[in-house]
């Protein structure tokens, strides 16, 4: 039992916005109270108290994260950490090993994470991995964008059987990864490349079926939308990263109009093209679309300058980046599902392209008026690592600050972008939607973002001073289901958190054709493909509908 | 008049130490019972420097010696092949290691004097940016090469191993000079970005893989390797370099058979990296 009081509660769910109360947790839950007198007490005086946070994409865990550590031991090496009485060993840098993920997401006062991308081959390796990044509730996200049972069904002609044979497969699907919602990265764009073919355009037939990414997108949508699955599609569309993206961005946004969606790392696909064909901030328009369509969700993926590893299942555009950067390269094929690859690289401000990109993110978040439908995201490590978040939400809440960083950039950024005329200022409620009210309700996990009775007992308490950059650095208290596991910014307990998983009412299944498929190509058995119930210990399935 | 700090191993641990703590500037100004309480790292404790060495501080007369001085600020006694980053990170001053070393000794030093009179183990001088190391014995693999995963090795400095090398010495360096007297393992140079390797007996295979610029030479006389098929030749003639190169050597005490008019036939490679490099062969 414990007792939070003196503190502002900024509870964007249940419209309660800085105002002082008392927070009862009994157990794993929020409750109304009050307490016997024998519960233990934290005074939160000066202190913002907010549901935990919820990180709705990072890649923190699987096959290409791992690989990702293994191709810059360097990183590691000059990042290691003692262990200590609660805590493990282990180096951060842009890619943190699992122990350490857990510690520092903690410390920001994160209590729930999702894997943004898993190959169903490869979610025996990422259930592991999350089971070991203790403090948060973990999830992640089944990658169905390139895989040949998607584009077999698809390619069926009778309409009906056409969504009966793809709802069961994606069930299954979801099932046998323990996936929590449906991933599409490059639709059709990986196996094009990986054919040894250019990209693609929302109508290029892609071999080996000739299904079009514009089929991929729409009808895994409508899947989603039947099944009523908690979360939509999550989208990472063609043609990311490329000057001019942006019409492509919005053609893929009519055609999913009407379909739930989300739109991963925004910032990367809203670009125009400068005169010289170079990079300038397609950000205005994409927002003035997206925010006439309240059935679309983004995160921004905001850039963050300095060293990171970009690492993706868009292997194209990893190669792309690589032919562009030289270095390191690590590349893989998931045989019939994907692809993925890994580039460590450096955002400089000094570079227009880079500068260009760190404004695009900014007038994202800022010309997107409805809070609940953007959420603070750096693509961890895409765009930046996650431990940037408390830079990032000062860049927004403090106007002058980011001036300050927008006048270091290249000259070329205040030419192809508006961000300097940009004047709006982020609130506390709205980094509380930005954080955690507004991914947990996109997800779908309805005891998450807030604290009302019933919730979850997830709790972050951030002292309350005028930097707000050093205010969400260093948590006063991080309470993960009930136990105060973060104390003044140093962790206090180690455990590990829940698997979430998805309720399908149906069980889903494979036709025969697809089963005659798998059997004919994939490497495994089909026996051995669904990733059994010991990989997710404490599980919690999240029901549909 | 110089004061000499001697350590003398008293015993040999029966676990790896880390003793980056042992080097001139940290025993500078120290007395006895300090510097046997400098702490270095025997497995994963932290122990007192003088349960493994006795300490010994003396007055030495003002250096006398031609070339090499001979007197050292800091000065080891023993068989140090149990104790990893000797010298690591050193920046001015004067060690005198007399036996074997382990791993990482002169690592990511930038600057003073270490010489090592005895064998010395992997990744010696690696990351150096400045200084002078002198091996007196053979030295091991990754001789002042990068660490795994960094781009850059060596950034400066010198290395003179008056013995043999093992492989993959000066990968992927990127300014200074290694002087190696002896035979060398495979791959010597390898992606090096620039500074110059000097061997003066036979290199293992596959010289020069993947170097970007900078200069290999070997100095056994027609004794040419099998050379890599991205390296060709382009002509025979004296590098105007080498007289000075030999110079310097000869200055701080080594005497090379090669004249300064030697001839060398050049090489220039490897052509999958641009073909920069050259490895020249004396002839």
């Amino acid at each position: 039992m414990l007792k939070i009081t003196n503190g502002r509660i900024f509870d964007p769910v249940n419209r309660i916005n800085g105002e002082v109360k008392d927070i009862f947790v009994r157990g794993r839950k929020v409750v109304a109270g009050p307490l016997p007198p024998e519960a233990e007490t934290i005074d939160a005086g000066g202190c913002a108290v907010m549901p935990g946070g919820v990180e709705i994409h990072s890649h923190v865990a699987g096959a290409k994260v791992n690989n990702g550590r293994i191709l810059c031991p360097e990183d590691s090496a000059e990042h290691y950490r003692m262990h200590t009485e609660f805590t493990r060993s282990g180096c951060s840098g842009t890619v943190p090993t699992t122990f350490m993920t857990g510690y520092e997401y903690a410390r920001l006062g994160y209590t729930t994470l999702f894997e943004a991308a898993v190959p169903p081959l490869k979610a025996r390796h990422a259930h592991e991995e999350l089971r070991d990044t203790p403090l948060l509730d973990t999830g992640c996200y089944t990658v169905m964008g390139n895989n040949y049972l998607v584009m077999k069904a698809l390619k069926e002609k009778d309409e009906a059987g056409r969504r009966d044979k793809l709802n069961g497969l994606v069930a299954w699907l979801l099932n046998s990864t323990r996936g929590y919602a449906v991933k599409i990265v490059n639709p059709g764009g990986v196996e094009n490349w990986k054919q040894n073919k250019g990209p693609v355009d929302l109508d290029t037939p892609v071999p080996p079926f000739d299904v079009t990414p514009r089929m991929i997108m729409t009808e895994l949508a409508k899947t989603a939308d039947q099944m009523k699955l908690p979360h939509s599609i999550h989208l990472h569309t063609n043609h990311l990263g490329e000057p001019g993206n942006m019409a492509y961005t919005l053609e893929t946004m009519k055609a999913l109009s009407g379909n739930r969606a989300h739109f991963t790392h925004l910032q990367f696909h809203s670009y125009d093209k400068s005169n010289s064909g170079g990079f300038a901030s397609g950000a205005a328009k994409v927002a003035e679309y997206f925010n006439r369509h309240p059935e679309f969700t983004c995160d921004a993926g905001l850039i963050v300058f300095g060293p990171t590893m970009t690492m993706t299942a868009d292997a194209p555009m990893a190669f792309s980046l690589h032919r562009m950067k030289g270095g390191k390269w690590s590349n893989m094929d998931i045989e019939m599902e994907t692809g993925s690859g890994i580039v460590p690289i450096i955002y400089q401000p000094g570079v227009p392209a880079n500068a260009v990109q760190w404004c695009t993110g900014l007038e994202l978040m800022l010309l997107v008026n409805d809070p609940w439908r953007i959420f603070l995201s750096t693509d961890h490590p895409n765009a930046g690592p996650f431990t940037s978040y408390p830079l990032l939400i000062r860049l927004l809440m403090d106007r002058d600050f980011r001036m300050s960083w927008f006048e270091k950039l290249h000259p070329k950024a205040g030419q192809y972008t508006c961000l300097g005329d940009l004047t709006r200022e982020y609130t506390l409620e709205e980094i509380a939607i930005i954080t955690r009210s507004g991914p947990a309700r996109a997800l779908g996990l309805k005891n998450k973002g807030h604290l009302g009775e019933g919730a979850d007992a997830d709790v972050a308490i951030y002292p309350i001073v005028e930097d707000k950059q050093e205010m969400f650095s260093r948590a006063a208290f991080v309470i993960k289901d009930g136990k105060v596991v973060v104390q003044d910014g140093n962790i206090k307990e180690s455990f590990s958190g829940r698997a979430l998983g998805l309720d399908i009412p149906v069980k889903g299944e494979l036709t025969e054709d697809l089963v005659r498929y798998f059997e004919q190509y994939s490497t495994v058995a089909l026996s051995n493909y669904s990733v059994q119930e010991a990989y997710t210990p404490r599980a919690e399935m999240i029901k549909c509908g | 008049m110089n004061r000499q700090v001697k350590l003398t191993l008293k015993k040999i641990p029966d676990i790896p130490v880390e003793a980056e703590t042992l080097n001139p500037e940290n025993v500078a100004g120290k007395d006895e019972k300090e510097i046997k309480g400098i702490p270095v790292l025997a497995g994963k404790y932290w122990e007192p420097a003088g349960s493994w060495f006795d300490v010994e501080i003396a007055e030495t007369p003002e250096d006398m010696g031609k070339n090499i001085k001979l007197y050292a600020d800091l000065l080891i006694k023993g068989d140090l092949t149990r104790f990893k980053r000797i010298g690591e990170g050193m920046s001015s001053g004067r060690m005198q290691v007399d036996g074997p070393v382990g791993f990482h000794a002169g690592a990511k030093m930038s600057g003073g004097e270490l010489v090592i009179n005895g064998d010395t183990g992997d990744y010696l001088g690696a990351h150096m940016k400045s200084g002078l190391i002198v091996v007196k014995g053979n030295a091991g693999h990754f001789t002042a090469s990068a660490y795994r995963g960094y781009a850059k090795g060596m950034t400066g400095g010198t290395i003179i191993v008056n013995g043999s090398a093992g492989q993959m010495i000066g990968a992927r360096m990127r300014r200074g000079l290694i002087y190696v007297t002896g035979d060398c393992g495979d791959m010597p140079g390898y992606n090096m970005k620039a500074g110059t390797v000097i061997i003066g007996g036979t290199p293992g295979a596959r010289v020069g893989a993947r170097m970007v610029r900078g200069t290999i030479m070997l100095l056994k006389k027609d004794d040419l390797p099998e050379m890599l098929p991205t390296f060709t030749y382009n002509c025979t003639y004296t590098p105007s370099f080498w007289g000075i190169t030999r110079g310097f050597l000869c200055k701080i005490g080594f005497s090379l058979e090669t004249e300064p008019d030697a001839l060398f036939r050049r090489f220039s490679g490897d052509t999958n990296e641009g073909g920069k490099g050259e490895v020249l062969v004396c002839t």
